[in-house]
């Protein structure tokens, strides 16, 4: 963490304002991204991207720069949030709850991005949460095992496992042939 | 190691995640290989794809211009006194309840140790309930009562040591079917030397999932193979995370108040005869779904706690979803055994009392007695065709050169070069042979380099252009040879290197 980042935590910590507000302004992506990859929906983001943040501003003093990066704790709070929701979601939604949550972001998805995405929503909570923090940031295994609080091993076999649910229509995507589009 | 076992390691092998060892013995096989070629090309691609799937879809996520206003609002209010006690001791014992449920809807590790701590939580609220109930001789009437009780016991349970052991079935029907499925949980944890034993197993005790810490190691059964027992040293940094994992235990607490801090009150409604004929309360928890406009909220299920009336201990809880006009039960939970064991009580914490199960260490030793790659020097490999190195090895660079024991006669020679600094830098090249026609340009589409000797790369978006991992990517010479090309540094640092490289062989 550069001193920066950690002068403003530290600020932050006794209940500085502006401290804070660079936070959240530095930060707000992690969480909002990461949300939005883990429960599929722009309102649930945004409830996690104010739920994570008031945790944040709430738990801040138990934050320990000696003991890992700012960023693993807070994606750790923030995978923490989106996978009791997932839990909370899951037993308290019918399927028509599902049929008629229509919320999306914004943007043109590709038929083959939106088959993959769908089948990235099909994974197992825990699976998807080791594919968010692998393959969209780019986390090594000891990363991803610290946020998770799991051992390495166990990344492995979840990302082996995922990728293997998730092979055969990547595959399938691989055949198509590509579309490229006509210069007029 | 055979097609199998490499193809177990691919993906690792793919993130750089493999212990040296596994990585020389997959990249010879890789090599010679023509099958787990093909299999490595195809899973790097997939996985290029999912990434750059995901980072289109995450490109338009952005949250609403004013998050900061609206979070600042809601801090303000925060900053307002905290709701009166009973309030808070519901919320507080919901979050306890529902904790422990968060463990049962889902299985991941993550929640798994901070359950434990809920589950023991309130193991230790009934215990002290009894101290409670036996000293002050009161009778709770509401459930407010039995609530503000076991919030009281909080504290007295702070003061217990032992190791808790609790035993928990869960009945799970997710889908609301009638056709749930049964598991059992059995649970060891020592808080005082971070010790701790987690059993899932069928109903018909077929094992699903371990996982323990021993001080030693981390023992976590594979994903796909619970019989299988991967084991992990526990390094100095997990002991030191293992006790930080309170404080994180802690966000999760509060983050789950705030779930439940909305939710209406715990209601006592009424009582319920059990099996040996005592008396329990059976305490309810509604759950309603309300929208952004002012219509009426929705019902949608409710959790129910049945606590003894005589020990205050939790018996069990059940879940229901309101459907159809009906409520279905989704998920029964029962406490069939919580018991605190004196400190230093013998516990197989390395799971080696788990019949049938074998264990395999996540970063093997070296193999003993299976085909060897022999180390070569350059001038060695100068004597086979096909054959390429950095014409000069940078500085600070040391070089080592293996071949593999298996070399395939209709493919060029296979090898390995390795690059490497003391700072941990490395450029690494793995012969694979002559690829299929189109199968470089199908799979390796990230981009693409041509060096003035002709050789071209082609890189695999696993590891991006601004990627801070480093750059993987398939190299082709002129004569249609191919090497992996794996390393810590930059694309351009990489095209550079690629630049000096020469052919060996005349």
């Amino acid at each position: 963490m550069n001193e920066t980042s950690l002068q403003i935590i530290r600020r932050a910590q006794a209940r500085d304002r502006e401290a804070f507000a660079a936070l959240f302004a530095q930060y707000k992506n992690l969480v909002y991204r990461s949300a939005s990859l883990m429960l599929g929906d722009p309102h649930d983001a945004e409830d996690a991207l104010q739920e994570v943040f008031v945790l944040v501003h709430r738990s801040l003093d138990g934050f320990d720069p000696h003991k890992g990066a700012f960023t693993t704790w807070l994606h750790r709070i923030t995978i923490n949030y989106c996978l009791n929701h997932r839990r909370k979601r899951s037993f308290l939604s019918t399927p028509l709850d599902e049929a008629l949550s229509t919320g999306e972001f914004p943007g043109a998805q590709s038929a083959e991005d939106e088959a993959i995405w769908q089948a990235v929503r099909g994974l197992s909570d825990k699976q998807q949460a080791v594919v968010v923090l692998r393959y969209y940031w780019d986390l090594s295994y000891a990363e991803v095992a610290q946020i998770l609080d799991i051992p390495l091993g166990t990344v492995k076999s979840r990302l082996d496992l995922a990728l293997k649910t998730l092979r055969p229509l990547l595959d399938e995507q691989m055949l198509q042939p590509v579309q490229v589009p006509h210069e007029l | 190691m055979n097609c199998e076992q490499v193809q177990s390691l691919l993906v690792s092998y793919l993130h750089h995640e493999t212990s040296p060892s596994e990585r020389t013995q997959v990249g010879t096989h890789v090599s010679t290989c023509v099958a787990c070629q093909k299999e490595l090309a195809l899973l790097s691609a997939a996985q290029s794809q999912l990434s750059a799937v995901l980072q289109r879809r995450a490109a338009h996520a952005a949250p609403a211009s004013d998050a900061w206003e609206r979070l600042e609002a809601r801090l303000a209010q925060d900053a307002q006194p905290a709701p009166s006690h009973p309030a808070m001791w519901i919320s507080r014992l919901e979050l306890g309840v529902r904790h422990i449920f968060s463990l049962f809807l889902g299985d991941s590790n993550m929640n798994k140790r901070y359950t434990l701590a809920a589950t023991g939580l309130l193991a230790f609220m009934a215990v002290a309930l009894i101290a409670f109930t036996l000293f002050n001789n009161v009778t709770p009437v509401s459930a407010q009562q039995i609530i503000e009780r076991a919030t009281a016991a909080q504290s007295a349970a702070q003061m217990v040591t032992g190791i808790r052991h609790y035993r928990i079935e869960i009945y799970r029907d997710p889908s609301a079917t009638g056709r749930g499925t049964t598991t059992s949980i059995e649970n060891y944890e020592d808080f005082g030397n971070r010790h701790f034993r987690w059993i899932t197993r069928a109903a018909d005790g077929t094992l699903l999932e371990a996982s323990a810490v021993d001080g030693d190691y981390w023992y976590a059964s594979d994903a796909s193979n619970p019989l299988l027992i991967r084991r992990t040293p526990q390094s100095e940094d997990d002991r030191v995370k293992a006790g930080a994992a309170a404080n994180t235990a802690n966000a999760d607490e509060v983050s789950l108040f705030e779930h439940f801090r909305n939710n209406p009150g715990v209601e006592l409604q009424g009582m319920r005869t059990l099996p040996n004929g005592g008396q329990a309360y059976v305490l309810v928890d509604r759950n309603f779904q309300h929208g952004r406009d002012n219509t009426m909220p929705t019902y949608l299920g409710s959790v129910t706690m049945v606590f003894d009336a005589t020990t205050y201990q939790l018996l069990e809880s059940e879940t229901t979803v309101h459907k159809d006009g009906k409520d279905i039960m989704i998920e029964k939970v029962t406490f069939s055994l919580e018991e605190t064991l004196p400190a230093g009580t013998s516990v197989a914490w390395d799971l080696s009392d788990l019949p049938g199960v074998s264990f395999v260490d996540d970063v093997p030793a070296a193999p003993q007695g299976e085909a060897s790659f022999r180390p070569i020097t350059l001038e060695e490999l100068a004597t086979h065709a096909h054959t390429y190195a950095l014409k000069t090895v940078p500085t600070s660079f040391t070089v080592s050169i293996i071949e593999s024991p298996d070399q395939a006669a209709d493919q060029p020679y296979a090898y390995e070069i390795h690059y490497n600094s003391a700072s941990g830098e490395d450029f690494s090249l793995q012969a694979v042979g002559i690829m299929d026609p189109g199968f470089i340009e199908s799979s390796f589409y990230d981009g693409s380099y041509k060096a003035a000797s002709g050789m071209v790369l082609n890189y695999s978006s696993s590891h991006p252009a601004n990627s801070t991992t480093g750059t993987s990517a398939m190299l082709t010479t002129p004569d249609g040879v191919s090497f992996l090309v794996f390393s810590t540094m930059s694309r351009e640092q990489v095209e550079a290197l690629v630049e000096d490289l020469v052919p060996l062989h005349p």
